[in-house]
């Protein structure tokens, strides 16, 4: 069988580990996970409409406050670190259950390189991700159409007007950043590992994640304006450089743990 | 009867914390024929399988697997079954043996179709739904359906039913018949399997106390089941 | 006649070496014609799954049994007893004999005499 066939084999069935998103006896991983997503955030945003909808009919301090909230949310990366956490914990539960799962043994000794077992983890929870992230945006966007071309004139809604862009807008960043995080995720091998080295990675690199998420708006703040949708290309080339940069890094450390400090 | 020995550990030895797991441990075992892990717990068996597939890492010592060293790169000929291993529950039986047509180099899947069946196994059972005879036959087929020249089975018999044991039994001989192969097993179960072995090992406290030819001890000593009560007691 | 699980009954002691009982007891049914000349014997592959011993056991006791004469292989069909009466004969002088032998060692580490014994056996139930 050729690497590529056993990699998306790999990932065909590490996609169906992990219980995140996951009704416990579903077994039909794809389905739940989508079912799921739109339970999760077309709820919050459903939520989030009818307030408003509320809001703009009653007194005007509700609906504000309600829209500051939403502000602060969408904007200094908070939407961001949220969108960042999923692939992170994907991958994290992903590598976790082998060891839950009591199918470690199994796994780590599989012929293969120690790479292509993360990669497949990794690309699991990158797939997993992308399919959530497009029911989210998917819902922004409805929702992003129904304030602004539907009911322009109401009430408030000129304050939420910026709010779906900049949603949309963190999407972006988190699919560019995605690759980061999920490695981070890889991480993981440090807690199955003989390293005593922990207490000093995990501010280390918590460090390194707010750092992103902070360069990610600092230059937002730099390169755009309110008008604009999207970026110029110069700030979104120099996320995703920073971000392959570091998870390339941080994926070799990684696949050296597993490989040489990782014993069962 | 000419014997080659094709796994050799020369004074092998691995520390876990305050424990030795294993000791200096110098042993041999034959190629091609089946040999016989016997100890109590914590003697050292898992840990000697683990270190042929290159899960754990000798402190000090050399480990040979057919002239070469333990590492994943080995483990496409090498098929190990680990101790209280699990598999992939959301996946069903049809779905376990397809899955590892792909990522197990050399497993035959019409070898493995007709041990699932003649072990009672239903394809489309859900794999977290089997009881643990079934799942331990599923297991014990996903290695013995790979054309591989090491079979490692650890605590293969561990608490299963008899109807179990004894199919698992029965496809380990006709997987020797089928291709020469080396399998080493690990079990607690003497008095069931020691009529397989051609070859036994004891093992205690990381050192190896006794081994030989399981049809010599018979002459010498009596049963196997005896000479470990003997050593042990 | 194909041998089957109840003509060719084997019961094996774990304490002593397997592939000795398996040649020896195989010995005992042709001497005693409980196995016909030129019957099918099984396998090694059913004799070693009805005995749950390593197929290398079965094996051994049939390559001795093959350099005696007593069975015969042949290609693409299997494992036959012998046809000829001569080496069943052969065999069961040989079972005798050792009986004999046993006979006389049991005897002698009881401390009866030659004569003492020759009466037993004659006051024996034949």
């Amino acid at each position: 069988m050729s690497t590529s066939s056993v990699f998306w084999t790999l990932v065909h069935n590490d996609s169906r580990l992990g219980s995140t998103f996951r009704l416990e006896n579903h077994s039909k991983g794809k389905f739940s996970d989508i079912a799921a997503s739109f339970l999760a955030f077309g709820l919050f945003f459903a939520l989030a409409a009818l307030l408003l909808g509320f809001g703009l009919h009653s007194s005007d301090l509700f609906s504000e406050r309600f829209v500051v909230i939403l502000n602060l949310i969408s904007s200094n990366g908070v939407a961001l670190f949220f969108l960042a956490f999923i692939p992170f914990s994907f991958t994290l539960e992903m590598l976790q259950r082998e060891w839950k799962n009591g199918t470690v043994g199994w796994w780590l000794s599989l012929p293969y390189s120690r790479k292509l077992l993360l990669a497949a983890k990794s690309m699991a929870g990158f797939l997993r991700f992308i399919k959530i992230l497009l029911i989210f945006v998917i819902i922004t966007a409805f929702l992003t159409t129904l304030t602004i071309y539907l009911k322009p004139d109401v009430g408030n809604i000129a304050l939420l007007h910026d709010i779906p862009q900049r949603l949309l807008y963190s999407s972006v960043i988190a699919i560019l950043v995605s690759p980061l995080f999920l490695i981070l995720g890889t991480l993981a091998v440090l807690e199955k590992s003989k390293i005593r080295l922990l207490p000093i990675f995990l501010p280390a690199f918590a460090l390194g994640i707010i750092g992103v998420i902070l360069l990610s708006s600092r230059l937002r703040a730099v390169f755009s304006s309110d008008a604009y949708l999207f970026p110029p290309w110069l700030s979104i080339l120099l996320i995703f450089a920073i971000s392959t940069g570091l998870s390339t890094l941080i994926f070799f450390f990684a696949t050296n743990v597993l490989e040489h400090k990782v014993e069962l | 009867m000419e014997m080659e020995y094709g796994i050799e550990f020369k004074n092998v030895t691995k520390a876990y914390k305050k424990k030795l797991a294993l000791d200096h441990l110098t042993v041999s075992i034959p190629t091609g024929q089946i040999t016989g892990l016997l100890g109590p717990n914590g003697a050292g068996k898992s840990t000697l399988l683990k270190m042929l597939v290159g899960l754990v890492h000798q402190d000090e010592g050399i480990i040979s697997v057919f002239g070469q060293s333990p590492s994943w790169r080995n483990n496409g000929e090498i098929a190990y079954l680990p101790d209280r291993g699990r598999w992939y529950g959301l996946q069903t039986v049809a779905e376990a043996l397809a899955y590892a047509e792909v990522i197990f180099p050399a497993f035959d899947l019409d070898l493995a179709r007709k041990m699932a069946d003649s072990m009672d196994l239903d394809p489309a059972a859900q794999i977290s739904t089997l009881s643990k005879g079934l799942e331990a036959r599923l297991n014990l087929i996903l290695c013995l359906a790979r054309r591989v020249r090491l079979i490692l089975l650890d605590e293969p018999f561990s608490g299963i039913d008899l109807v179990s044991r004894d199919k698992i039994t029965q496809n380990i001989i006709d997987s020797m018949l089928d291709l020469p192969k080396t399998i080493i097993i690990c079990t607690h179960e003497i008095h069931e399997a020691e009529s397989i072995f051609d070859h036994v090992i004891f093992l205690d406290k990381g050192q190896m106390v006794l081994a030989g030819n399981a049809e010599q001890l018979r002459a010498e000593k009596g049963s196997i089941e005896s000479v470990y009560r003997q050593l042990f007691q | 006649m194909t041998i089957n699980e109840e003509t060719l009954n084997l019961q094996l002691d774990l304490s002593k070496p397997l592939y000795e009982q398996i040649l020896h007891q195989i010995r005992y049914a042709l001497a005693r014609k409980d196995l016909e000349l030129g019957a099918k014997l099984p396998s090694v592959r059913e004799l070693a799954q009805q005995l749950r011993v390593n197929p290398n056991t079965v094996m051994r006791a049939y390559q001795e049994l093959n350099r005696d004469e007593l069975i015969e292989t042949r290609r693409g069909q299997g494992t036959f007893i012998t046809t000829k009466p001569q080496k069943i004969q052969h065999i069961r002088d040989n079972l005798a004999t050792e009986a004999v032998n046993s006979f006389i060692d049991t005897m002698q580490e009881l401390g009866m005499s030659r004569q003492t014994a020759l009466s037993l056996l004659e006051e024996g139930e034949w």
